[in-house]
């Protein structure tokens, strides 16, 4: 059976990061998408903050992944905090292949 | 050709509730119509679609945490098995022809209506079975608070390596399609693992998450995902999933599920008739 307590305090902790992740982006999103509406502001700072949100929608479950990381580690669970660097690895490898391509 | 925010944002939306009321992901019906009805190219639609499906993934992931239905330990040990399909998928998306894609969609379309159609049963193990090997190596075997039953169900994974191998193709699908890719992960979690289904959900939900930001990371910095296109299109599917899951429906709704099953297997044909060059939707 898994460890109750420290999988309880992990639970809240990434459901905290991914609810407030998620509106923030949006909110970032829907700023970006009003102002190119808007014909007297310049469209390309519109889209520059739908561009950051955007981003931070994909950078969003790689923080989920890195706090999983710190959590495991401060359990002393190694194992985990391994799978843990490792998924994190293959993530910036994908960030790697976009840049090289 | 231009298409208003507007029109991707009511298209995410709609597409969103509908998929969120029979508990699917959006991503299977917005690149149909965004290639099919909006004449976006297919690769245009799937990067919107990918950041869309991380969206919908991380915005409904708060509930199924906090009532310990996700089981986070075998999440990101699945994960491994995940992100290695998108990364697979990244590399060969550049390589593999439209047509192939709008071919897989097909077949992706016609086994999801199949499973639609055969409805999600869950294995019958509610107890803890010896599982033994990886699970009790990684300590994947749990419980939740089964508010129906008004009990703690433990639960048993099973089978591990299989269900990592049908993982590993559920990412490479995402990857390439911009999906979230259902199709592989049902069984997966059904017939390999076998976890309760409200426990399936819940992990896999969270799982897409990261599987689709590996994909996802490498399109962005390709340059591949177009603001314009991805914005109204990641709000209008987290604005749809909640207005959806408000309203998920019960085993009972039969009639809905049955033109649900039409509407696949229709986009399915049309994707396969986009194959060849024919479009009934009147494209030119």
């Amino acid at each position: 059976m898994n460890d109750s307590r420290p999988t309880e305090r992990l639970e809240n902790q990434l459901a905290i990061l991914l609810e407030n992740g998620t509106w923030l982006a949006c909110a970032i999103i829907a700023a970006g998408l009003l102002l190119t509406s808007m014909v007297i502001t310049q469209s390309a700072v519109g889209t520059a903050l739908v561009k950051a949100g955007i981003g931070l929608i994909i950078l969003l479950p790689m923080l989920r992944v890195a706090m999983m990381l710190g959590l495991f580690t401060k359990d002393r669970n190694y194992r985990y905090a391994t799978i843990a660097i490792t998924v994190l690895l293959i993530m910036a490898g994908g960030l790697f292949i976009g840049l090289r391509s | 050709m231009t298409i208003s925010a507007l029109w991707l944002f009511s298209v995410a939306l709609g597409a969103s509730a509908l998929g969120g009321v029979l508990g699917m992901a959006s991503g299977i019906f917005i690149v149909p119509i965004l290639t099919l009805f909006g004449h976006l190219d297919i690769r245009a639609a799937i990067g919107a679609s990918i950041v869309s499906v991380i969206a919908c993934s991380c915005g409904s992931a708060a509930p199924f945490l906090r009532g310990h239905l996700t089981n986070i330990k075998l999440a990101i040990v699945l994960e491994v098995a995940t992100t290695l399909g998108a990364l697979t998928g990244v590399l060969l998306a550049g390589t593999v022809p439209t047509n192939f894609l709008f071919l897989l969609f097909a077949a992706v379309l016609v086994v999801s209506a199949i499973q639609m159609l055969m409805r999600r049963k869950g294995p019958t193990l509610a107890t803890v079975q010896p599982s033994g090997g990886w699970s009790d190596r990684l300590e994947l075997n749990s419980s939740y608070f089964d508010r129906e039953r008004q009990q703690v169900t433990s639960y048993s994974v099973t089978r591990v390596p299989m269900g990592l191998g049908l993982m590993y193709g559920a990412g490479l699908i995402s990857a390439l399609l911009g999906i979230g890719s259902g199709v592989l992960k049902i069984p997966a979690m059904d017939t390999a693992l076998r976890l309760p289904i409200k426990v399936s959900s819940a992990t896999s939900n969270f799982m897409i998450g990261v599987t689709a930001a590996a994909s996802a990371g490498a399109y962005f910095m390709r340059g591949e995902i177009v603001p314009s296109i991805a914005g109204p299109i990641v709000l209008g599917s987290v604005v749809g999933s909640i207005a959806g899951a408000r309203y998920v429906i019960g085993a009972s709704s039969d009639k809905l599920r049955v033109l649900f099953v039409i509407v696949l297997l229709l986009l399915a044909v049309q994707m396969l008739l986009s194959v060849f060059g024919i479009h009934l939707g009147g494209r030119t």
